[in-house]
């Protein structure tokens, strides 16, 4: 559960990104994000990663209190999200088995359960025949594929993915949300999307949490082209 | 972190070694040349005081005695001295033997005839020092004593001698600890350099879940490789260089020099010493290097 109560974020310049920000995702739900740039979603997300603290309010993910983890809490929380991020951030000098499995090896799973988890994920993603390839080989929606089987290698309750489809064609685009829908229908994953395309959001519906001026606009389940769960 | 872990991270530092070959090679470079410098220092610094040593040892103070003293004073005396750390030797020299010793160094019967009429040389006890910086102490010592005369030291060339010996020390030890300190920034900017390189798979790293001691364990493993690798590199290079040094000066120099030269060090004395420091300075700069240069980093 992602729960923001009264939430505030100044950055160190004194300017400020969030305005009393109030959000709660029960387990399971599918939430698109949207808002335009600069109108506080990096900001939202940087907060739900604990790359940044807020300054005033209260941000509660997984039973984790932000604002009280210390240094060495960061990481345990950050197994229980999943993040898919906009440029793939996979590591290039790893395969694709290597990159997915890494997060398993971080968690000190043992090369037995990372050897049935991998594929596993990979098969989830379509990727079952590009275990072996390195990132470079990949197109760019098959390289944020890798990202979601590495996002979900861990099992984690919830996934974040932050503007999955800025770095691939349209038509990929669907396919990489559908995906993410999927995932949230079988899997029964919390997903979260932030993206800036409102086509997209347009096409699968479902709760849309619109941010402007860093304030949460708007907070409906609006219907979609797609049929949504 | 469990075995499995460990042995994965392990392995890890070392492909990476592999990976960034190019990075470690100059890691490698620079730390082998910083090795290299300052063994040849502390060879450099352990020779010029084995030398200084050596000249030190050839310096003898000469006590004269009373005449007319009681024998029992003069072995105290004498036996006080040798009981000193830094007196090698101390040998009594009766009045009769002086005049001996005077008679083969002179060759000459008029002198002897003279002198053995009435023998004015004085007896005396032959102090050899092997420590001068304690000269000062025996003198003292020495003329204590109610049965000596006086004292006889070789003032100047013991200065010169103390002098040296100080000089040396302080200089050695001043240029090797530029050295380590100069060999930590370097090698700590080159593996900066590495991790600079891969900030991203850092940043990434982090992202996912991974500790501090996850991330920093391979650049650990990393840094002590080309470490290891570096000291090995430099202690063959010392080895052969200080032995080919050797039997160049040995072979191609005067009597009085090789024999000064043969209290230089022999390679074999210091070689496993040598070896270990340079193991372990190695291995510590590269551990030191990468973990100063990772701080930033972490932070994510």
């Amino acid at each position: 559960m992602i729960s923001m109560k009264d939430v505030c974020f100044d950055y160190d310049n004194g300017t400020r990104a969030l305005y009393n920000v109030n959000l709660n995702i029960e387990n399971g739900e599918f939430v698109f994000v949207v808002g335009q740039s600069g109108a506080g979603k990096s900001s939202m997300l940087k907060l739900l990663t604990r790359e940044n603290v807020a300054t005033t309010g209260e941000v509660i993910i997984n039973n984790y209190n932000l604002g009280n983890l210390n240094k060495k809490e960061i990481p345990y929380f950050r197994r229980t999200v999943g993040m898919v991020f906009q440029d793939f951030r996979l590591i290039p000098g790893m395969t694709v088995f290597d990159n997915v499995a890494f997060v398993l090896r971080v968690t000190n799973f043992s090369n037995k359960y990372i050897s049935t988890r991998v594929p596993y994920v990979l098969d989830l993603v379509n990727l079952s025949d590009s275990a072996n390839k390195y990132p470079s080989e990949l197109s760019g929606g098959e390289q944020q594929r890798v990202a979601i089987a590495r996002a979900l290698a861990g099992d984690p309750p919830i996934l974040i993915a932050d503007e999955p489809t800025g770095n691939i064609d349209p038509e990929l685009s669907l396919q990489i949300v559908e995906l993410l829908v999927d995932i949230n229908k079988y899997c029964g994953t919390t997903i979260v999307v932030v993206t800036h395309e409102h086509e997209i959001v347009r096409y699968f519906g479902g709760r849309v949490v619109s941010i402007e001026n860093g304030q949460i606009a708007f907070d409906e389940v609006i219907g979609g082209e797609h049929e949504h769960k | 972190m469990n075995i499995n872990s460990l042995k994965y991270l392990f392995f890890e530092g070392l492909k990476n070694v592999v990976k960034n070959k190019l990075m470690a090679l100059a890691s490698v470079g620079v730390l082998t040349a910083c090795l290299i410098v300052v063994g040849c220092s502390v060879l450099l610094t352990g020779n010029m005081n084995n030398m200084v040593t050596y000249i030190g040892e050839q310096s003898t103070m000469v006590v004269f005695l009373k005449d007319e003293v009681d024998q029992a004073d003069v072995d105290r005396l004498t036996a006080s001295l040798k009981e000193n750390n830094s007196v090698k030797e101390a040998n009594y020299i009766s009045k009769e033997q002086a005049l001996l010793n005077y008679s083969k160094r002179m060759n000459s019967d008029s002198a002897i005839k003279t002198l053995s009429e009435e023998n004015v040389l004085p007896a005396s006890i032959n102090v050899h020092i092997s420590d001068m910086s304690d000269l000062d102490n025996l003198v003292e010592i020495a003329k204590s004593s109610s049965v000596v005369e006086n004292v006889v030291v070789p003032t100047n060339v013991t200065n010169v001698i103390k002098e040296l010996g100080k000089t040396v020390g302080w200089f050695g030890t001043a240029i090797v600890l530029a050295l380590i300190l100069v060999s930590i920034v370097i090698i700590s900017n080159t593996i900066r350099a590495t991790v600079f390189a891969r900030r991203r798979e850092i940043a990434i790293m982090k992202q996912v879940g991974a500790t501090d001691n996850f991330v920093r364990f391979p650049f650990l493993v990393e840094g002590m490789t080309i470490g290891f690798i570096s000291a090995v590199i430099a202690f063959i290079l010392i080895c052969a260089g200080y032995q080919t040094v050797m039997v160049i000066l040995t072979e191609s120099s005067s009597a009085f020099l090789k024999s000064m030269f043969s209290s230089l060090m022999q390679f074999s004395s210091i070689g496993w010493i040598m070896a270990l420091g340079f193991l372990v300075s190695g291995i510590l700069a590269g551990v030191i290097g990468s973990l100063i240069s990772l701080r930033k980093y972490l932070s994510v």
